[in-house]
């Protein structure tokens, strides 16, 4: 007689994402990544702050001063100026004082030493949550900028540095989407990336329209683009504007381009619109209330992007604008962190809004 | 070149028969070593070194209120045990977990060892460890040591000794299956001249140790692992096994107790946890039982453990097997409890309890190892033959004040083993810890840690005394010689 072959079950259904998520790992998941993309930002501003001033030797002064100042606004660190300025002669010599300071300082918490650091520290506390590939790529990141001389190798050669970083993000990001199952680990480093990612967007741009009022003037004009062209490469979307707007290159469209672009992963309306889906997704996946805060602060910030009032090109609407957007995903960062995080899960979480003074007290997060 | 000034007039070694001539298990790698060439391995340990920071598999040496990270010294050449011995090993190593096993259940129920006098019961209850709250407990299957690394050493004639036993939370695991994963990619050449049995499955089967004790009736059983967090100095290794199994790492402040059973919060609120693999020492485990300072752990948890709703592994109250003081004793257990002659013996052990053997330890201090019976890692010891004085009468002074917490043995010297140091081999001392699974059946992973001295002349291995470690290998049954 014939026995019946046992054969391989292939047809049963598959597991799906995992349900549960310890709340410490999902919080350092989300630290983890945050760190990684604000370090991406800021290697990114201060490599492209740094060009203009090595590429245009007879900038203006007071341009170049401007440029350091805005240097600092971005990196919340504007309070130092008098202090670093007092240090050095020319602005050459006083950007790569600022960008010292902004990479190695270990008393800076957002330095990008200490940005990596962090982010290196919170995914080495998770990384039985991971995949080895994610730690192991993050980890190298960390030797190369923690090694004995490198110091002496950022002194050689700052933009080399700044590159591995931004590359080093950008790696980071594509390895975790290839080799970590797309579950809530996962979609907690979408949200925290899409967040960080709206916020630092919004503060290079307030810097930089602060001060690039039009001119009439011929030859300034050709310097404007100039500047414009920097405002985008901090953004990351020079070839991304080109390619959509080979035309012209001004003011209203380099800011629309950045906040309102819906195809392009830099803009504003882009990483809310995805931090949004995250928040959905994490929620569909507990089927609990909690992400309820979230959902409706970003939904909220998602409309304003997509149907804007009153932006009728002065500067400091915009400026006002943006610092709303801020503020809106900075709220919703906390709602994350208090329903998600903070293991009050049968206390309700209050949620309040978040003015600017808490913006400057989230910022330096310690984690 | 790489073997020239190679001394073995020392103790055994385990490469060399003769100087230049290598032991029949060694002479395929040997052969190897000599066609590889001194570049290709200087390169080929700089990519070892490499692959240890980048994977970042570390253990922290308190130094500071941080902790320093820092990498286990890997040392390229690997230990080779050949079937045959191994097998004795085995059968040993079966033999004394087991009866460590019913030592324990003995010593919580009806205590038949020390209603026979064999041992002393003022031992087992002076001891430290020992846990009044286990008595009477039913723990899960009555397995009490689920995970066991027992430290292996060889004498001067090359017979393994056993210089104790871990029935608590032995580490090390994890950088026995780095190693072999680490060697395999620097040096896959070497494999090829010698048939490796694999370890990789280890993991796995300590997974399946852990649910085996589940508690009745629970489907899908979930499993953490508890660590004492980032700071701890295995840490890597508790990360890396919850890697492994594709369990939750956790730390005592995402578990509580409500109504005697075990809880995780997560993002979707509470759930329920059944077994425990608990890399926390008793003492921590319990604010409300142990430690009330301890912040480690979780309030609540030995009464759900007592109640039977979740499974810790190893049991609570191990200790008294892995007591030093205790340890003299194995060897009557394993007569007593199972009727047979020991397999692998002891190294021969005064205990200061004992007036007679005080007095002989207090005279000879100079030509004696002393132990504290409770500490590990290489702390809290006397090498009496390398101390000076002054380190010689501290120690006479803390064992007249407390003879209970210390035993002394002879000088064993250890086996050497070449290792790579600088340009050249030299022989250093080594040991083994194999790693023992029990559940159903008892497991003995094949091979295990080999930890070196790296110092020239050093009899201790620990890690945190600036020890190494490098690949084990237990050739295949029927593999050359």
């Amino acid at each position: 007689m014939s026995q019946s072959q046992p054969g391989l079950p292939l047809d049963r259904p598959t597991s799906g994402p995992r349900q549960s998520l310890p709340a410490r790992v999902a919080d350092a998941s989300y630290w983890m990544s945050r760190y990684v993309e604000r370090s991406e930002h800021l290697a990114r501003i201060l490599l492209v702050s740094a060009d203009m001033l090595t590429g245009a030797g007879d900038l203006d002064e007071t341009l170049a001063d401007q440029l350091c100042r805005d240097v600092l606004a971005i990196a919340q660190q504007s309070h130092r100026y008098e202090a670093w300025h007092a240090e050095c002669s020319t602005p050459a010599e006083f950007i790569s004082t600022i960008s010292r300071h902004l990479v190695l300082d270990l008393d800076n918490p957002n330095s990008l030493v200490n940005c990596i650091t962090k982010a290196r520290e919170n995914a080495r506390s998770i990384r039985e949550s991971i995949s080895a590939e994610m730690w192991e790529h993050l980890n190298t990141l960390y030797w190369t900028l923690q090694s004995d001389d490198a110091a002496a190798r950022f002194a050689d050669a700052p933009q080399e540095r700044y590159r591995q970083v931004m590359t080093g993000s950008l790696l980071f990001q594509g390895v975790t989407d290839q080799t970590l199952d797309h579950g809530q680990v996962w979609l907690f480093i979408q949200l925290s990336k899409y967040l960080e990612r709206v916020d630092m967007t919004c503060r290079i741009l307030a810097a930089k329209f602060n001060t690039l009022d039009p001119v009439e003037d011929a030859m300034e004009a050709s310097l404007r683009v100039l500047q414009w062209m920097a405002v985008l490469r901090a953004c990351c979307s020079i070839e991304a504007f080109r390619r959509l707007h080979p035309q012209e290159m001004d003011a209203a469209g380099v800011a629309a381009f950045v906040i309102f672009e819906p195809s392009f992963p830099r803009s504003v309306l882009f990483c809310v619109r995805h931090a949004l889906q995250s928040v959905d997704r994490i929620r569909t996946m507990l089927s609990a209330d909690a992400g309820r805060d979230a959902q409706r602060l970003l939904g909220r910030l998602l409309g304003e992007l997509q149907y804007p009032q009153g932006l009728t090109g002065q500067p400091d609407e915009l400026r006002v604008f943006l610092e709303r957007t801020r503020l809106a995903a900075a709220t919703a960062a906390m709602a994350v962190q208090d329903q998600w995080f903070m293991r009050a899960l049968d206390s309700a979480a209050v949620i309040r809004p978040v003015d600017s003074g808490d913006l400057q007290r989230i910022r330096p997060h310690a984690h | 070149m790489l073997f020239e000034n190679y001394q073995i007039d020392g103790p055994f070694d385990e490469m060399f028969e003769r100087p230049g001539v290598p032991r029949p298990h060694y002479a395929p790698i040997f052969d190897r070593l000599l066609q590889q060439g001194e570049k290709s391995i200087q390169q080929r340990r700089h990519m070892a070194d490499l692959c240890f920071r980048n994977q970042g598999i570390t253990f922290t040496v308190y130094k500071d209120a941080q902790g320093v990270e820092k990498i286990f010294p890997f040392d390229l050449l690997p230990r080779i045990i050949p079937a045959a011995e191994w097998q004795t090993i085995e059968r040993g190593l079966i033999q004394r977990i087991t009866a460590l096993n019913l030592f324990c259940r003995d010593i919580y129920h009806e205590q038949h060892i020390l209603r026979e006098c064999v041992i002393d019961p003022e031992l087992v209850y002076g001891a430290r460890m020992f846990q009044r709250e286990m008595l009477s407990v039913r723990v899960p299957r009555d397995i009490y040591v689920h995970v066991c690394g027992t430290d292996l050493i060889r004498d001067q004639h090359g017979r393994y000794l056993v210089l104790e036993d871990n029935c608590r939370t032995p580490s090390g695991v994890s950088y026995v299956l780095e190693n072999r994963a680490v060697m395999k990619r620097v040096f896959p050449i070497l494999f090829g001249a010698s048939r490796v049995r694999p370890i990789e499955d280890y993991p796995h089967h300590l997974l399946r140790a852990l649910q085996y004790i589940a508690p009745a009736g629970r489907e899908n059983p979930c499993v953490v692992v508890l660590t004492p967090g980032i700071f701890n100095a295995a840490y890597f290794e508790h990360s890396f096994l919850a890697r492994q199994m594709g369990v939750e790492l956790v730390e005592g402040r995402d578990l509580l107790v409500e109504k005697n059973c075990v809880y995780m919060r997560t993002t979707s609120g509470l759930r329920r946890v059944d077994v425990i693999y608990r890399r926390i020492d008793d003492d921590f485990l319990d604010p409300l039982c142990f430690r009330s300072t301890s912040l480690l752990g979780v309030p609540g948890l030995l009464n759900a453990y007592r109640l039977g709703n979740v499974a810790l592994a190893n049991a609570v109250g191990n200790g008294i097997a892995d007591d030093k003081a205790i340890y003299p004793w194995v060897p009557e257990m394993i007569r007593f409890y199972l009727q047979q002659e020991p397999i692998l013996p002891n190294v021969p052990t005064y205990v200061c309890a004992r007036q007679d053997d005080c007095q002989y330890v207090l005279e000879h201090l100079d030509s004696l190892v002393v132990k504290s019976t409770n500490e590990a890692g290489g702390y809290g010891m006397l090498m009496g033959h390398q101390a000076d004085q002054a380190q010689r009468a501290d120690f006479a002074r803390k064992i007249r004040t407390d003879p209970r917490n210390f035993i002394a043995q002879p000088v064993v010297e250890l086996s050497q083993h070449p290792s790579l140091i600088g340009e050249n081999f030299e022989g250093r001392r080594i040991d083994l810890r194999p790693y023992i699974l029990n559940d159903s059946t008892i497991r003995v992973m094949p091979g295990g840690l080999t930890r070196v001295a790296l110092q020239c002349g050093s009899l201790v291995v620990n890690s945190s005394q600036g020890g190494g470690s490098k690949d084990t290998w237990v050739l295949e049954n029927g593999a050359a010689p």
